[in-house]
């Protein structure tokens, strides 16, 4: 499922086929050793399931933890904790019970008392990741009907918050954590009772996280007893040691496909639902024809195949939904380039000699690469494009400060999950993650519309209107939902199985196994 | 001498006071701050706001500053504002790590560097000192992230004879041979890296010791090369060496940033890296407060080292 984790600073690059090389490598004929090794890029920043937001984070905590259910790729939800989810036909509440003896990975029993605790303490603003959990300035409310039975209230109608409320959160125990009073802080204690695939058994920071089994778990036994998460920053100390066997799998690269496949590794690209784009800053670019202009002059093709080497890696993108989402549309204006309309904009708005400061990750070679190709294609229709490589972090602080940011455009991405209502955070006015300064009271009314409309085909109507006023507006030029790469080890298989999933890598580690 | 430390000690409390307030403020003068490398969209500005409240960042920073030092006088280092983990434990645990790959590389450094610099500078212009001259400056021109990743694919990928990642295997801590495997590649890179700049000092102070009187008046005694080389110009020599050993303990905690980022060796350097990216401002305050006191404190070694290997040298006033 998609984690509404929003990795928009994230720069993912895409990845390669899934083909099984043919030398050997050096491990195969190995002794099954029971365990996989995993490589994570740093220490999860926090390990609290209660605020969690970052990748690994997230990672860790789908190990250990299970939420109520996920939604898979394509929009369906899969019950994990829960045994059926039921919306009330009003919309304004939703039960959920929970499948028969579940127990926490101590052998306590886990009940609803556990989730309405979990769910309460997420609500609180204080503990950083309470967003998803409220209705306009009304937080979602749980209660416990019986042992197994959680009716979840609704301030208000909200279709997204009705695939939201089960999804996402990941329950913790009240018998363990009942007399914790800060849930803000990044590490439970003790951090390792949960009700997932796995156990936390040892966590040495900056080296290692250690799992094993939980014979408790309510699904499948993991067929690897064993987890190491090991933690290497550099990316080219990854790739050799998944060429020795030091490490079984971890992200790559697509420039280190040729090689991870030559040593006999497997690759497995995956979506993640990222939209890499270019943005214009609506507050300093005012004139719509001006900004279709440069769109026009822009050529998505060459900058995507640039960035992300091959068309193997990367899905081109038209709308502000990633291809893969089932609200994408393709019906909307997808700025082919084309030269002879890019200057009869320019002149119809009566600009000439446009200048305009590109803000861009210095340290992110596929951003750099689309920075210089778009440089050199608005060069072209005439634009001029000054180039500023920075900080991520600080690309975006700088442009929130709209007419007074010194950017008139940036590269970016984001993750924003299955829901497209999520996506108003970015395109509604005033939005807190609004980077573009955009705002049409059109687009804002369609967001309003869609979050209410219970209907799916009238919903799916709304947010294709939605995606083509969006395009029409040309703040945002969508490039591709760019791959990520998953390298493993041939020496492990059931990576189908275990599937490719957003933000956690793999939907279940336990479904794994030696070969 | 008593005194002249404690004097010593007690001008080194404006010059940390000094250094730490800079740092504070070029933190403060980046465009963004660590709350910015934390959030996701998904966050609301209630949400941001809240947490800048929390860690103070919505003070002034002169506020900010006040507050930071109040904790640091009363021991306290404060906590990593993306972790939330205290950060005196995350040194503590850190930098023995660090200490136990940077000591005996330096160590080794040293010894190689004396040896090679006597023999080039008492052969100076000839061959032996063209070369070992050569090979210092080859080391002072490698970077050492590009020779750490040449030794990995050499040793680590080519040969299989050492593993790559980290200080041990996991479970196998206290393990000595295992510790050792992982121990040989990240020493040779920085054996390498601290070398070549030691022997070219030892080679520049042995050659303008010999060119001084008293070597010629030995060699006028009939004193060999090698009895000058070790009985008189090795003894002064190690006088400025004494002094490169006070200055090199600040080595010991930020000595192999880089060489630890890429073996993950779990030392300060991964650690320091990522708080510095995410503007984690008190974990990057501390480590430089700590090197900032071990670049005094080393200073302050290597002078008194300097008065204990030559008696002649006196510290004037006081004592």
């Amino acid at each position: 499922m998609i984690a509404p984790i929003a990795l928009a600073l994230a720069a993912t690059i895409g990845l390669a086929a899934c083909a099984q090389g043919d030398a050997a490598p050096e491990t195969t004929g190995a002794e099954a050793t029971g365990q996989l090794t995993y490589a994570i890029a740093s220490d999860p920043t926090s390990l609290n399931p209660i605020n969690v937001a970052d990748r690994w984070g997230l990672t860790v905590t789908n190990l250990v933890y299970s939420p109520l259910a996920r939604v898979e790729g394509d929009g369906t939800v899969v019950n994990e904790l829960a045994e059926s989810i039921e919306p009330a036909d009003d919309g304004l509440s939703v039960t959920v019970t929970l499948k028969e003896d579940l127990k926490w990975s101590d052998g306590e029993p886990l009940t609803a008392d556990d989730v309405v605790f979990t769910y309460t303490n997420k609500a609180v603003r204080e503990n950083g990741n309470a967003d998803l959990l409220y209705v306009g300035d009304q937080p979602i409310t749980a209660e416990a009907a019986d042992e197994r039975t959680v009716v979840f209230n609704l301030p208000s109608v909200s279709a997204a918050a009705l695939s939201n409320i089960a999804t996402e959160t990941y329950i913790i125990p009240e018998h363990v954590y009942g007399d914790v009073t800060d849930f803000s802080v990044s590490e439970l204690d003790p951090i390792a009772v949960g009700s997932g695939p796995y156990k936390l058994t040892e966590y040495e920071r900056g080296q290692y996280l250690t799992f094993e089994a939980n014979e408790n778990y309510y699904g499948e036994a993991p067929n690897i007893p064993e987890v190491t998460l090991r933690i290497v920053a550099d990316a080219d100390t990854v790739k050799t040691a998944l060429q020795t066997g030091e490490v079984d799998a971890s992200f790559a690269t697509p420039a280190q496909i040729t090689e991870l496949e030559g040593a006999g590794l497997n690759v497995y690209p995956y979506a993640e639902g990222r939209v890499a784009y270019v943005g214009l800053n609506a507050a300093k670019l005012t004139d719509p024809k001006v900004r279709q202009a440069i769109f026009f002059a822009l050529d998505r093709e060459e900058i995507n195949t640039g960035a992300f080497l091959s068309d193997e890696y990367y899905e081109n993108a038209y709308t502000i939904l990633p291809p893969s989402n089932a609200f994408a549309t393709e019906d909307v204006e997808k700025y082919e380039q084309d030269t002879d309309a890019s200057a009869a904009l320019l002149e119809e708005a009566g600009v000439s000699d446009l200048s305009i400061t590109l803000a861009y990750a210095g340290a992110d070679p596929a951003q750099t690469t689309e920075a210089t190709l778009i440089q050199q294609q608005l060069q072209d229709a005439g634009i001029t494009v000054e180039l500023a490589g920075i900080e991520p972090a600080a690309v975006f602080e700088e442009i929130q400060k709209g007419a007074e940011s010194q950017y008139d455009a940036f590269l970016g991405g984001y993750i924003m999950g299955q829901d497209p209502d999520a996506y108003s955070l970015l395109y509604r006015t005033g939005a807190s993650a609004n980077y573009f300064s955009y705002s049409n009271p059109a687009t804002d009314a369609l967001f309003d519309q869609g979050a209410v409309e219970l209907d799916p085909e009238a919903r799916a109507a709304v947010y294709a209107e939605l995606q083509a006023q969006i395009a029409e507006d040309a703040v945002v030029f969508p490039l591709a939902d760019n791959l990520k790469i998953l390298a493993v080890n041939p020496r492990i298989g059931g990576v189908d199985e275990a599937k490719l999933v957003p933000i956690y890598t793999l939907e279940n580690f336990g479904l794994l196994t030696e070969q | 001498m008593a005194v002249y430390i404690l004097r010593r000690l007690l001008q080194v409390l404006p010059m940390l006071l000094l250094v730490t307030f800079v740092v504070f403020l070029l933190l403060h003068a980046a465009p963004y701050d660590v709350v910015d490398t934390i959030t996701t969209p998904q966050m609301s500005e209630e949400t941001q706001a809240a947490i800048r409240a929390r860690y103070g960042l919505d003070q002034p920073i002169v506020v900010q500053y006040g507050l930071w030092l109040a904790n640091v006088v009363q021991g306290d280092l404060g906590y990593s504002l993306v972790s939330r983990q205290p950060i005196a434990e995350e040194l503590a645990a850190r930098i023995p790590n660090t200490i136990l790959l940077v000591a005996p590389a330096y160590f080794a450094a040293l010894v190689i560097a004396v040896v090679l610099g006597l023999i080039a500078g008492s052969r100076r212009g000839t061959l032996v000192d063209k070369t070992i001259d050569g090979i210092a400056g080859i080391g002072i021109a490698t970077p050492s992230f590009w020779f750490a990743l040449l030794v990995i694919y050499v040793f680590g990928y080519q040969l299989r004879w050492f593993p790559i990642i980290g200080m041990h295997s996991v479970g196998k801590q206290g393990d000595p041979v295992d510790f050792l495997l992982h121990f040989v590649m990240p020493f040779l890179v920085l054996v390498v890296a601290f070398f070549p700049e030691l022997a070219r000092y030892v080679r520049a102070a042995t050659i303008s010791q010999l060119s001084q009187d008293y070597v010629l008046v030995q060699r006028g005694f009939g004193a060999s090369r090698g009895q000058v080389l070790t009985r008189h110009v090795g003894r002064n020599v190690m006088l400025p060496i004494i002094t490169q050993l006070g200055l090199a303990l600040p080595i010991l905690v930020t000595g192999a940033i880089v060489t630890e980022s890429i073996f993950g060796w779990p030392g300060i350097g991964p650690y320091f890296l990522t708080a510095t990216r995410s503007l984690d401002y008190p974990v990057v305050l501390a480590v430089l407060l700590l090197s900032a006191v071990l670049v005094i404190l080393g200073n302050l070694i290597a002078d008194i080292l300097y008065v204990v290997v030559d008696p002649r040298i006196r510290i004037g006033g006081g004592s």
